[in-house]
């Protein structure tokens, strides 16, 4: 039995989750530290995380506050009370390209659901699913005390849980910016040479392309990423070009294979009656390459997901860095932390992908013969 | 409409598929580009509408030089259908068959219209096929929906490229009757390359042989059979050509409406005897009231019951015996030959005896083209 197909399994499944790690969810604070105490008071009602407006109308757990890291881990709204949590949470961007992330993919389920295919499917399903996908993502990620209630669970000798520098939600947000970015500008220059070495005025390039296209994945990223930061710098910019060296083989060697693997006989049709070259490429090529070039475009931007966690070492932010500073330290569930949230979005991310395959794999193929 | 003058084709590796090449295509006819594999007729077809260019030479189409459109606008005002069909699978069979009209910018609903009167040309009902995807259809059903494509935009002209050629032969047999009804109404002016001469003699008004890149004979099927100009051509077509001939003439060229030895099945045994006899056959036809064909009776019959004709008579199924007018003398042959007949009746639709052929006459039309071909000098 296929239970994907089951009418409201996954909406249920995505909703329970969404519930399940709302309820985990702590509001009322009593402040113990001195300090802090005389910045917020005795008793605080704040955000918890990023779910403030949910969390203030249901009941409440209580939970003490001893410190600063506490504090940080529980808030949005108190930014002002420690500078340190003010300077975690000063990334709006980070948070911002998490949030379009799980936007987007909300979007996507709720546009497969009713544009392209299930048409005869009812409102409520692909609504609560869309939502239920948005409410899953943003709160794993921007829940902190689910992945503290976690790790506590796992570790519960250790002295250091969630990692004390920056929220798992920038984090998480750094990472995907570094992945969004490298994968739009891979997949643009991948696609463009895929196309240009396989239009006959370019054709003689194609050896050249695969060798060169072959070496930039043998050649470690730690080592393009160790060249590279002496010559543009350490930060954001180095990691994205080691990223887009190391995903580019996918890429342009499915373009390749996907557009040689287009019957010609439908090609000598097309221009046979009039087809022009671009019309050639871009109604018969592409769309009959689709599925195999999507393909390598899935691969290439999931092992960007690992591989931008080296991105670290050169201080281009992102998950990489509770791996590389839990490492140094040997504190492990940083590690953990880091490791487990950017499988989770390669997780998330191939799915997301997946379903853009799905969409945009034109439906006379995807009948069987 | 479509000419040939002294084309020649030189591939850039040396090799000079297509040699001074020239002939006439007529208006309307479907023309049949035959030789052995390498005689350069896909390559002169594709010539046509520039998919490969002309080395030396032109081609006229509707008495323009074809150099002096465009590729694509040439391309788009030529039908081109292909062994492989080449139909889009990402297409539905609606936006196959649009899509030269679509380029030509026809407004959807006069392209809907379209597509549904070409569907139903082509024997698919619009209404089941017109969404389906080309994966959804049998391969006669693909090249039936490539047919139309080609038909798309009413082009007069159409280039064909063994369009038949990959189906199973049962369907091959229907799709080229359906075709040929298709042209009697349409009459393009159609370039067909086969390299099979079965189908090039069903199909063609006239056909090319080619040789080497070289036109060897150009002419009607029938006088290409009579008279092959050389050894080449008589290899090429086969040493039953004789029996390809019979092919190609229709029972009603042959036949006898006058002479036909039949009895009245109320008759008796003495007249069936007469009217063998007179007509100098082993066995006469034997009809009814109306005229429809029951049965026959000979001598044998006559023998064994000689007292009541109907118990003397063979009866029999008149599409079992007879023939029909549209039938060829081949077919006609067959069924002389399969039941051991000298003459066999032919009927109508509803099995009326409308006259007779025999194997006298088949045997003459064959004699007659071993006779004239036989002294023949080889070198011509």
């Amino acid at each position: 039995m296929n239970w994907a197909r089951v009418p409201g399994v996954a909406s249920l499944l995505w909703a329970g989750l969404a519930v399940a790690l709302l309820s985990l969810s702590t509001l009322q604070v009593n402040v113990t530290d001195d300090e802090l105490r005389e910045a917020v008071g005795d008793t605080a009602s704040f955000t918890p995380d990023i779910w403030l407006p949910l969390l203030s109308f249901s009941g409440s757990t209580v939970m003490d506050i001893q410190s600063s890291n506490d504090l940080r881990v529980l808030t949005f709204g108190l930014l002002e009370a420690n500078s340190n949590a003010s300077d975690a949470l000063a990334d709006p961007t980070g948070a911002a390209s998490l949030f379009w992330f799980a936007a987007f993919m909300a979007v996507l389920e709720g546009l497969l659901a009713f544009g392209f295919r299930n048409r005869e499917e009812k409102l409520v399903r692909p609504l609560v699913r869309a939502a239920g996908i948005f409410v899953v993502i943003w709160s794993f990620y921007g829940h902190e005390p689910f992945w503290d209630w976690m790790l506590r669970g796992l570790f519960p000798t250790s002295p250091d849980l969630l990692y004390n520098t920056n929220t798992l939600v920038s984090l998480a947000g750094q990472h995907m910016e570094l992945v969004v970015v490298s994968s739009i500008l891979t997949i643009t220059i991948g696609l463009t040479l895929g196309i240009s070495v396989t239009r006959s005025a370019f054709r003689e390039f194609l050896p050249l392309l695969s060798d060169v296209v072959n070496s930039g994945q043998t050649v470690p990223t730690l080592a393009i990423i160790a060249i590279m930061a002496p010559i543009i710098g350490f930060g954001f910019w180095p990691a994205i070009v080691a990223l887009i060296l190391y995903g580019l083989l996918p890429i342009v060697r499915n373009t390749i294979v996907g557009l040689e693997s287009v019957d010609p006989s439908m090609i000598d049709a097309a221009k046979g009656m009039g087809f022009t070259p671009s019309q050639v490429l871009w109604q018969i090529e592409i769309p009959n390459a689709a599925s195999i070039i999507l393909a390598g475009v899935r691969t290439s931007v999931v092992i960007n997901v690992g591989t931008a966690a080296l991105g670290a070492y050169v201080g281009s932010g992102g998950l990489g860095n509770p791996i590389a500073s839990g490492l140094n330290q040997s504190i492990n569930p940083w590690v953990l932390l880091g490791a487990l949230a950017a499988a989770l979005l390669a997780i998330l991310l191939d799915y997301v992908l997946g379903r853009v395959e799905y969409v945009m794999t034109p439906r006379g193929l995807q009948i069987e013969r | 409409m479509i000419e040939f003058q002294n084309v020649v084709k030189r591939f850039p590796d040396g090799f000079t598929a297509v040699k001074g090449l020239d002939l006439k295509v007529r208006d309307g006819e479907i023309t049949v580009f035959i030789g052995p594999s390498g005689c350069g007729k896909t390559t002169s077809m594709r010539m046509v509408n520039r998919l490969l260019s002309i080395s030396e030479g032109k081609i006229l189409v509707e008495g323009r030089d074809n150099r002096d459109f465009p590729a694509e606008e040439l391309r788009r005002k030529i039908g081109y259908a292909i062994q492989q069909i080449g139909l889009f699978p990402h297409f539905t069979v609606l936006d196959n068959i649009a899509v030269v009209p679509r380029m030509l910018g026809w407004d959807e609903t006069r392209i809907r219209k379209r597509v549904d009167e070409l569907l139903d040309l082509v024997g698919l009902d619009p209404d089941i096929n017109r969404d389906k995807y080309p994966r959804q259809l049998s391969g006669g059903q693909q090249q039936r929906v490539g047919v139309a494509r080609a038909l798309g935009a009413d082009p007069p002209i159409m280039l064909m490229d063994e369009p038949f050629g990959a189906i199973d032969p049962i369907t091959r047999e229907v799709l080229q009757e359906e075709f040929l009804q298709i042209q009697e109404e349409i009459s393009k002016t159609i370039i067909f390359v086969t390299h099979d001469i079965d189908e090039a003699i069903k199909m063609g008004d006239r056909i090319a042989i080619l040789k080497d890149g070289a036109l060897v004979q150009y002419d009607t099927p029938d006088t290409i059979l009579a008279h092959p100009k050389d050894r080449f051509v008589r290899d090429f077509v086969g040493a039953d050509r004789a029996l390809k001939r019979l092919g190609l003439i229709r029972v009603q060229d042959l036949m006898d409406e006058e002479v036909i030895p039949k009895v009245q099945i109320r008759d008796d045994v003495d007249k069936a005897r007469r009217v063998i006899d007179e007509h100098g056959v082993k066995s006469a036809f034997v009809v009814d009231d109306e005229n429809i064909l029951k049965g026959w009776v000979d001598v044998d019959g006559i023998r064994h019951s000689p007292r009541s004709l109907t118990e003397a008579m063979m009866e029999a199924d008149f599409n079992e015996i007879g023939v029909r007018k549209g039938n060829t003398a081949r077919e006609a042959l067959s069924a002389m030959v399969a039941r051991g007949f000298r003459i066999t009746p032919v009927v109508d639709r509803r099995g009326k005896l409308v006259g007779s052929i025999t194997l006298r006459a088949l045997q003459d039309l064959v004699e007659q083209d071993w006779g004239e071909d036989e002294p023949q000098p080889e070198a011509s």
